[in-house]
């Protein structure tokens, strides 16, 4: 894995807004941007093969990680699930046929020296910078070197994942509703572009607000604005903010399906990283991870829900060496070995590695801070593969 | 924001490593150290199973599931199982039994028999197998395992069965109670009537959206 200083596209704004990615600003310098491609990466098939090898492993085991806390209440109740949904998640995971998951990222720290790959977390249900993978970093790669290739497979996959899910029977209905995370530009984007891929996939798609949501009395099930009967509803709203909503009582009975399934409430959580320990203590994909700091020195503290490096704690040598604020400070914790990230010109880049389905998909860089911690507005820079 | 698209991008990458992932699984990172198994057939469980012990494992389930106190209401079912239940012949409703459990080399059933935990008679042991937790059967979509015993949260929901004395089934009582609370005021609001503003409340407290 090499970083490039590179001339960035004159009218890569233009571009991006052609494609509705319209929400990388987050200042009003020229900087302050969430796509950077006056930089990018390159790595070898080697390399490639490795990150997708981990990222393959790694889900395999986060499924059998899954398979094994449901049957563990006491493990439920540390993943902080709440306990009118349990049945829902264990129900979900036991019917996975009609539960299928549809697609999650890890970020993975990737040593370039050793070709060592560890994984930092898994976000598994609402990942974003989906977006900047499937589109924006591959109309950066044809519009600037066409002749090179990419491990991006992203908007295929998706569209082959509704497809499939759709031709297998396991969605309950051809007619998708999304909805975004409310009063997110970012969100809104996202469900817009899953609405296009499951047009493209033959599938009907409506998109709808979280608060237009409609409970009908009558047999408990969720309708649209049209009062018409929600079958499959794909969110980019956060499965454990859904289960503070009150409308979540009826969410076991109503019928309808989601995307992702309930079951996403254990892996799009931390507290699988000393859970997948415990499992896996002999796996050098994992770093080591627990649920007290007891006999760490170096280690990162993340609440078991946190989004966008919120509320991280870094800790080096006993000391506290870099924090983030957050929203999320009232969550357990739980704690994970530091792993030193590559300095390249002085960036810390973190590899995001998507799985669709149970299939990896590609890959999205992201630039942390001087602290390694990524955040909503780490930038994303795109790659290719050498050769 | 279609965009054309190459068919696929590092193909030949996705084949070799697929095939690498499939002969060589890298040491510590394949098997969980307490390994167990869930099967939704017989078939599927022999494959790494033996065949008879896959098909008893499986007739046990069955037998414990046919035997045990279905659900009084539809709803109740529904809380208890997450699945589409189905009338009995006795009025009672159940959710179909989804497959079973293979604990290491012992079968252990997902439906539990509450007549296993009888001490005023005999246990059958044919639906009571002698297994690793306990000697007790268990359906997928009701039972978890717990501290060397499995409980069933759900059955405080069960026609004639008085709740299981744990703090996940108080849990689901009240759950179940407060379901219960809900139908009866949709009911008495009237068909047809519709509620909205149940959802997204949450993301208030947070912002910056939902992405992760």
């Amino acid at each position: 894995m090499k970083r490039h200083r590179i001339e960035a596209r004159s009218n890569w704004r233009e571009q991006a807004d052609v494609f509705g990615y319209d929400y990388h600003q987050f200042g009003p310098n020229e900087t302050d941007a969430a796509w950077r491609e006056t930089a990018c990466y390159s790595f070898t098939a080697d390399e490639v093969e490795r990150l997708h090898a981990a990222t393959q492993t790694l889900h395999g085991m986060c499924l059998q990680m899954v398979d094994h806390v449901v049957w563990h209440p006491e493990l439920m109740a540390r993943f902080g699930i709440p306990a009118h949904l349990t049945q829902l998640v264990r129900g979900s995971w036991l019917h996975q046929h009609h539960n299928p998951h549809f697609l999650g990222r890890f970020d993975l720290a990737f040593a370039p020296e050793t070709g060592a790959v560890k994984m930092l977390e898994y976000n598994a249900d609402t990942p974003t910078t989906t977006i900047e993978t499937a589109v924006m970093q591959w109309q950066w790669l044809q519009a600037t070197a066409p002749e090179r290739d990419q491990f991006n497979s992203l908007h295929e996959e998706l569209i082959e994942r509704f497809r499939s899910l759709a031709a297998a029977g396991r969605l309950r209905s051809s007619r998708l509703h999304l909805a975004p995370c409310p009063d997110s530009l970012e969100d809104y984007r996202h469900c817009e572009y899953y609405a296009e891929l499951a047009a493209q996939a033959g599938l009907e798609a409506q998109l709808i607000e979280f608060k237009d949501i409609g409970l009908r009395h009558e047999d408990g099930r969720f309708v649209d604005n049209d009062d018409q009967v929600i079958e499959v509803l794909m969110k980019t709203y956060p499965w454990e903010m859904l289960a503070k909503d009150r409308f979540s009582h009826a969410l076991p009975a109503s019928g309808m399906q989601t995307l992702e399934p309930a079951w996403k409430l254990l892996l799009s959580n931390k507290a699988i990283l000393p859970t997948l320990w415990e499992m896996f203590p002999d796996c050098p994909y994992l770093l080591r991870a627990q649920w007290t700091p007891d006999g760490m020195t170096d280690f990162v503290s993340k609440p078991i829900f946190s989004r966008e490096g919120q509320n991280i704690t870094v800790v080096r040598d006993g000391g506290i060496a870099a924090a983030t604020e957050g929203t999320y400070g009232d969550y357990p914790l739980v704690y994970q070995d530091y792993v030193d990230l590559p300095v390249m010109d002085g960036c810390r880049p973190v590899i995001g590695s998507w799985v669709v389905g149970d299939t990896p998909a590609g890959i999205l860089v992201r630039e942390g801070l001087s602290d390694g911690i990524i955040v909503d507005r780490s930038a994303c820079v795109p790659h290719f593969i050498e050769g | 924001m279609s965009a054309p698209r190459r068919s696929w991008r590092s193909q030949q990458v996705l084949l070799s490593s697929l095939a690498f992932a499939a002969t060589v699984p890298l040491a510590g990172c394949g098997k969980p150290k307490a390994p167990e198994a869930i099967y939704e057939t017989p078939e599927a469980c022999a494959i790494n199973n033996d065949d008879g012990q896959c098909e008893s494992a499986y007739l046990a389930a069955q037998r414990s599931w046919s035997r045990l106190p279905g659900y009084q209401t539809d709803m109740d079912c529904k809380l208890g199982t997450g699945g589409n239940c189905a009338r009995r012949p006795d009025g009672s409703f159940e959710a179909p039994m989804v497959g079973f459990l293979m604990a290491g080399q012992r079968p252990v059933t997902y439906q539990r028999n509450r007549d296993c935990d009888r001490t005023d008679q005999p246990r059958d042991p044919n639906s009571c197998p002698s297994t690793s937790v306990g000697g007790h059967g268990f359906g997928v979509s009701h039972a978890y395992y717990a501290n060397g015993a499995y409980l069933r949260p759900s059955d405080s929901l069960r026609t004639g069965l008085a709740t299981v004395s744990s703090e996940t089934s108080i849990h689901t009582t009240r759950v179940a109670a407060q379901a219960r609370a809900d139908a009866e005021a949709r009911a008495s609001a009237g068909r047809g009537a519709v509620s909205r503003g149940g959802f997204g409340e949450s993301a208030a407290g947070h912002g910056g959206g939902g992405g992760e």
